[in-house]
């Protein structure tokens, strides 16, 4: 038996699954936060059903990829569990009668309720009961309020007759029910309200956005500076003793020992350049990129819940448009600055193969994962602030031009903006924390197997002269182009493993700041890592991926061949001033998203 | 398509004390061209709305995609909205129909007419 838990976007359905199955999901406040569906099992009277999360849709007439999955998963299902939103009743029961046509078992359950209440909205169960002719429970999902008698109701739930209706019909039919069922009581703007309208304001609204994200990532790299400190003084602690421990029992060297343990300087272990798996492996994985990890989920998990990204994406939209982009786009950018597998994902939400396509190579490219910008910041941050900002304002141009450029190149067309705002809700401490954890325990079980691979890969290969072979083999690019040593390769052959594991291998080199930057940038941009190339691959499929190859080592000899050049003749200070300028002239002379036709403008008003 | 001044002229004075857009004026001759006219009671497009002002959704001119994707979320001929802001340059409309909120990018909003409550 298949239950299918079926609703509006960000009603609430990842949370009930979480509480029925016991497995846990992410949920959030932004519509779409479900991009695939999920499975679990509820046992009820020894019997055991399959639970299915389905991603939101608000009708069964698919347009994006995530609302199609909707519709054919609901011809499968046995029993149909509609969530829907009490606080928007009218909007979410157009769904249910669409469902109630499929004429399955059937429950609905009004989640929420508490909104409800506090927003003055009262909906009469019994009546709604009664005029559906299905089980009808309020619930509230994030605490669980109410959902007990759920599986029963399930269960016992039997088929309805509904007769077909067409669109118009439908919504004579909700506005009876709603008229009957809702009753409203007036009630006074809130606080957080106020804030919900300062935060779309027309004029305090993009100041604000853009104030609070720089705030966000500003926090996280301070504080990140500050843990990694600590997390090093822990390793100098707790973890030199067992690791000289180790070295004496191995014997202080040979294969072995350069493998796990690498080069030891005396009793203190220098654990970024040592480069064996137990000593830069292990240190790089938990002493830098945790803590950046813990801190990025810590902030971006309570804007997420808190429902602040919708409104990103609406004060970014204009922006977007200048590269082919609207503003939902700004949600996979967003997921992919922790990683880029989420943001790739998230793309399915995007209704367009353009807007997926232009999302999914220049999220991919030019924007580094946390566990990569930690190292980054590490690596380039000690070389001064300027060498840093140059670094992430050398990465915003690619991203700004690769995008223009694809937005003139790419057939198809991006569809407006058109997203529901959810409303602010303070974030739950209990659940934020449990989506932490999960958040890191993916890190873990993900990224530490990667890390010590490629370290151990990168040891195997220097011993086995592989390296050295073809450092030579691309000398030309690398020295002539980019003007790096040879030595580099190293770092661009584990860079397709694991970007932060890359970057350390850049330390032990020996490059100047300038040559740093330009390793930094190149090795952002060539080639997204082996999670991230997986699942564009899923997504974009052979021939499309292909093609995101190719403009990714377009941009990447631009990139890096251009800062080469512009090195000898400007200062960083000019090079970032230099590329702001580019960007600006850029994205004024190629026209904006609106075709030349439908272009309002204050002088073209016609009055009587 | 071109517009004449005639047309314009007959349009714009058959229809007086209505701001024209230039796409507004377009779809309108569109129409009458095709025999319809959809000009007959004072309509702004939702772009041209002013903030925190109420209206009655009359028309929405766009194909069968975009009218279901605005349906689904509430917004058809004959719902009430109140236009809650709009951001500068062209930005995002955004509009309360019932108890949610809406931003709609600034074509789309063009494209969609409101009786506007004085």
């Amino acid at each position: 038996m298949k239950i299918l838990l079926i609703g509006n976007p960000n009603v609430g359905k990842s949370a009930i699954f979480s509480h029925l199955t016991g497995v846990s999901v992410t949920t959030s406040n932004y519509p779409g936060t479900t991009v695939q569906y999920t499975k679990g099992y509820l046992t009820y009277n020894g019997k055991k059903y399959e639970v299915i999360d389905v991603p939101g849709t608000y009708q069964l007439n698919p347009e994006a990829e995530s609302e199609k999955v909707a519709a054919d998963m609901v011809e499968e299902g046995d029993i149909l569990v509609n969530v829907v939103d009490s606080t928007n009743l009218e909007r979410n029961l157009n769904l249910t009668l669409q469902l109630m046509e499929y004429e399955k078992p059937m429950v609905l359950v009004l989640n929420m309720w508490d909104d409800a209440k506090h927003k003055g909205i009262e909906i009469d169960v019994g009546k709604l009961e009664k005029l559906l002719k299905i089980p009808v429970i309020a619930t509230n999902g994030l605490t669980g309020e109410g959902l007990n008698t759920l599986p029963e109701k399930c269960i016992s739930s039997k088929q309805t007759k509904w007769h077909k209706q067409s669109s118009a019909q439908r919504w004579k039919t909700i506005g009876n029910i709603v008229t009957e069922v809702q009753n409203l009581s007036h009630r006074h703007h809130t606080f957080i309200e106020g804030l919900q309208d300062l935060s779309i304001h027309p004029f305090f609204g993009p100041p604000a956005a853009l104030g609070l994200l720089y705030l966000a990532f500003k926090l996280i790299i301070t504080a990140g500076e500050f843990l990694v400190e600590y997390t090093t003084r822990l390793f100098d602690i707790v973890y030199t003793p067992f690791i000289l421990w180790l070295s004496s029992i191995l014997g202080g060297q040979g294969l072995i020992h350069s493998l796990l343990i690498g080069d030891l300087n005396g009793s203190q272990i220098d654990y970024e350049g040592a480069m064996g798996v137990l000593t830069t492996g292990v240190f790089v994985a938990l002493g830098i990129v945790l803590p950046y990890i813990i801190l990025f989920y810590l902030v971006f998990g309570f804007l997420e819940d808190l429902g602040y990204l919708p409104r990103v994406a609406i004060i970014l939209d204009r922006a977007l448009h200048k590269i082919g982009l609207h503003g939902y786009s700004v949600i996979p950018m967003l997921l992919a600055c922790g990683c880029n597998v989420p943001g790739v994902l998230a793309i399915r939400n995007l209704g367009t193969r353009r807007e997926r396509f232009i999302t999914a190579i220049i999220t991919c490219t030019t924007i580094p994962c946390m566990a990569q910008t930690s190292l980054i910041v590490k690596a380039v941050g000690e070389r001064g602030g300027v060498y840093l900002a140059l670094t992430f304002m050398t990465l915003f141009s690619v991203w700004a031009i690769l995008g223009m450029f694809l937005k003139k190149t790419v057939k198809g067309n991006t569809p407006t903006l058109l997203l529901e705002v959810p409303p602010y809700r303070v974030p739950n401490i209990k659940i934020q924390f449990k989506k932490l954890w999960m958040r890191i325990k993916c890190f873990l079980k993900e990224a530490i197997p990667y890390v010590l691979g490629g370290i151990l890969i990168i040891n195997f290969l220097h011993v086995s002269g592989v390296i050295a072979w073809v450092g030579k083999l691309f000398s030309p690019i690398i020295k002539g182009v980019f003007g790096l040593p040879e030595e580099t390769v190293a770092a661009l052959i584990i860079g397709t493993v694991r970007k932060d594991a890359a970057v350390v291998l850049l330390e032990p080199i020996g490059l100047n700041s300038m040559q740093m930057v330009i390793a930094v940038v190149v090795l952002t941009l060539y080639f997204p890592c082996v999670a991230t190339f997986t699942v564009l691959f899923k997504e974009l499929g052979m021939k499309d991926t292909a093609k995101a190859v190719a403009i990714m080592l377009a941009a990447t000899l631009a990139a890096g061949g251009g800062l080469n050049l512009l090195k000898n003749i400007y200062s960083p200070g000019v090079i970032i001033f230099v590329e702001l300028v580019v960007i600006v002239i850029l994205s004024l002379v190629i026209p904006s998203a609106f075709k030349p036709e439908s272009k309002v403008t204050k002088d073209k008003f016609y009055k009587y | 398509m071109g517009i004449s001044p005639i047309e314009r002229s007959v349009i714009i004075n058959t229809n007086v004390g209505h701001i024209f857009f230039d796409d507004e004026l377009k779809m309108v001759i569109n129409n009458n061209r095709r025999g319809t006219n959809i000009m007959q009671k004072r309509r702004l497009a939702l772009s041209a709305m002013k903030n925190t002002q109420y209206g009655i959704v009359t028309a929405i001119n766009g194909g069968g995609g975009m009218c279901k994707r605005l349906e689904a979320l509430g917004i058809r001929v004959g719902s009430r909205i109140k236009k809650k802001s709009a951001l500068i340059g062209f930005g995002p409309v955004i509009v309360s129909v019932g108890n949610t909120e809406i931003a709609i990018g600034h074509g789309m909003a063009s494209r969609i007419f409101v009786e506007v409550e004085e």
